[in-house]
Parts: structure tokens; C-alpha cells; sequence
């Protein structure tokens, strides 16, 4: 019997949290099926992969995440979106939830934050 | 302009590095440096824009980048690297960029909205950094437990 794994696409620049994220969710049955270095390269995974979720970085090159966000937003409203963000960005956490992200991660974070948060946004 | 982003970087770093990195460090006398250039192996470019503008550059020793990148992979649950690689190189990168998030919230409680650039890592020693307007570089050298490095602020 097969059974669904929910699926993400995880948007950060940093090479490392990037990957290092895809190793948590897939630890934890998840089903990473894209990974984008900036929001650009975000905007057009999303489009072709429809993922349930989006792990999203807000300090980024070219688009940021909030840019991104309005993007995704926009192709589908419905969109659930997870912001990751640095101390010091309080400001762009805040007006990332007003325009309809899901819930935040705030860097450097535990395994265990990732997964609650996730698992939450897409309860 | 440049003591306060000199206080506010002394901060965020000593925080960042005892609290989330959990190293041992100290302060030395700072001084001053006519250029920019990096006094160690790998160097660590922020941009700041904003109310105050100019460049900070966290230089660490070769052993050291390993060292605190390794500390902050093992602090988020990732094995820690053992040479310089470009995963150790990322890591090391978003260190410093929780370093700087934390800057932006200390200079925000001194009265002054910043912005930061991504981290941009480079590696050789005394390279030199062509940055317009800036006349003056305060160095802080640090001891670290992993080693040594150095804090550089170029303010306009």
C-alpha cells in the first residue's frame, strides 16, 4: 500500500540551510520535490511543481521573500507558505503574515521547530 | 557614525558567538587600518545601507572558519564539517548573517534603521577591498576558542 508523502519545495540562498532542511523533512517522511536558491528560480518551481508547502527564506538575491511570497500568493491564494527568517527581521515576518504566510521559523533553528511548524501549517 | 555600528556589532558578535555558536572569546584592542583588507584566510562581506552605510568584514583564520562554521552545523543538528568546504563555507555564511540580523535589532535600539546585503565568503589572506568613500577601518581583533579573527568596520 503506498502512502501519500506530503510534498515541499524549499526556497533559501544558503546552500547549506537549504539542503539541510531537505535532509529534515525527508527524515521525517516528507517529500522535498524542489529546492530554489532564489525567488525567481521559487516562483517558477512552484508553478510547475505545486508542492504543498513552501519553506521560505525572506532575505534573498535578485527577488526577496516577501516578493516571492505576493508571486506565489498570487498564483494561488491557497498557497501555504512557511517563512524563514533571521533576528532582525521582525518588520518583514509581520507583513509576510498579513499577506497570508502560514507561520515562520526563525534561523538558527532546532529540527524539532522545523517539523512543528511544518507539520502545523498543513494540518 | 562608526561607534555605533562598532557597539552594535561587538554585541550582536559577542552574543551570536557565546550564545548560539557556544565559543569562548575575547576582545582585543582595536585599531585603526587605512584600507580594507582581510588580516585572515576567509573573509565575511555585509553591505549595510540605511541610516548608516558601509561594509562590515568578519575575518577568521583558516582553522577557525572550520571551527565555527563546524559549531554552527552541529548547533541546527547537521554534522559538522572538518575542512573548509562549501557546505562548512555556507554555514559559516549564515553564522555571520544571524550575526547581522542581530546587529540590524541593536542598531534599531540606538536609534537607526539599517539593512543588510546577503554574506558574500571569500578566501586569501590581505586581500584588499576597493570601498568608495570609506577613510577610516576600525579592526577589533578577537580570540576565539577556535582561534583567531578579526571584526572590521567601514562606515561612510
Amino acid at each position: 500500500m503506498s502512502t501519500y508523502k506530503e510534498t515541499v519545495l524549499v526556497v533559501d540562498d544558503s546552500r547549506f540551510l537549504n539542503d539541510h532542511i531537505k535532509r529534515i523533512l525527508e527524515n521525517a517522511e516528507y517529500q522535498v520535490v524542489g529546492q530554489a536558491i532564489d525567488g525567481e528560480e521559487a516562483v517558477r518551481k512552484y508553478q510547475e511543481l505545486l508542492p504543498d508547502c513552501v519553506t521560505l527564506d525572506i532575505v534573498m538575491p535578485k527577488m526577496d521573500g516577501i516578493e516571492t511570497l505576493k508571486q506565489i500568493k498570487s498564483l494561488d491564494p491557497a498557497a501555504v507558505v512557511i517563512m524563514v527568517s533571521s533576528a532582525g527581521t521582525k518588520e518583514k515576518v509581520t507583513e509576510a503574515l498579513l499577506l497570508g504566510a502560514k507561520n515562520f521559523i526563525v534561523k538558527p533553528f532546532k529540527e524539532e521547530k522545523v517539523l512543528e511548524v511544518v507539520k502545523t501549517a498543513l494540518s | 557614525m562608526t561607534e555605533e555600528s562598532l557597539e552594535a556589532v561587538l554585541e550582536a558578535s559577542a552574543k551570536i558567538l557565546t550564545q548560539t555558536a557556544q565559543l569562548a572569546f575575547e576582545y582585543k584592542e582595536p585599531h585603526i587600518k587605512e584600507r580594507v583588507f582581510s588580516s585572515h584566510d576567509v573573509s565575511t562581506l555585509v553591505g549595510i545601507s540605511g541610516d548608516q552605510e558601509g561594509t562590515i568584514i568578519i575575518c577568521f583564520a583558516y582553522e577557525t572558519a572550520i571551527q565555527v562554521a563546524g559549531r554552527f552545523m552541529e548547533v541546527v543538528g547537521a554534522e559538522p564539517a572538518t575542512d573548509f568546504t562549501d557546505e562548512a563555507s555556507s554555514a559559516l555564511a549564515e553564522l555571520v548573517n544571524t550575526i547581522m540580523g542581530h546587529y540590524m535589532i541593536a542598531m534599531e535600539a540606538r536609534g537607526f534603521k539599517v539593512n543588510i546585503t546577503p554574506v558574500t565568503v571569500v578566501t586569501g589572506d590581505r586581500v584588499n577591498f576597493g570601498v568608495d568613500g570609506i577613510n577610516r577601518v576600525v579592526a577589533v581583533p578577537v580570540a576565539l576558542s577556535g582561534g583567531p579573527a578579526e571584526i572590521n568596520i567601514a562606515m561612510k
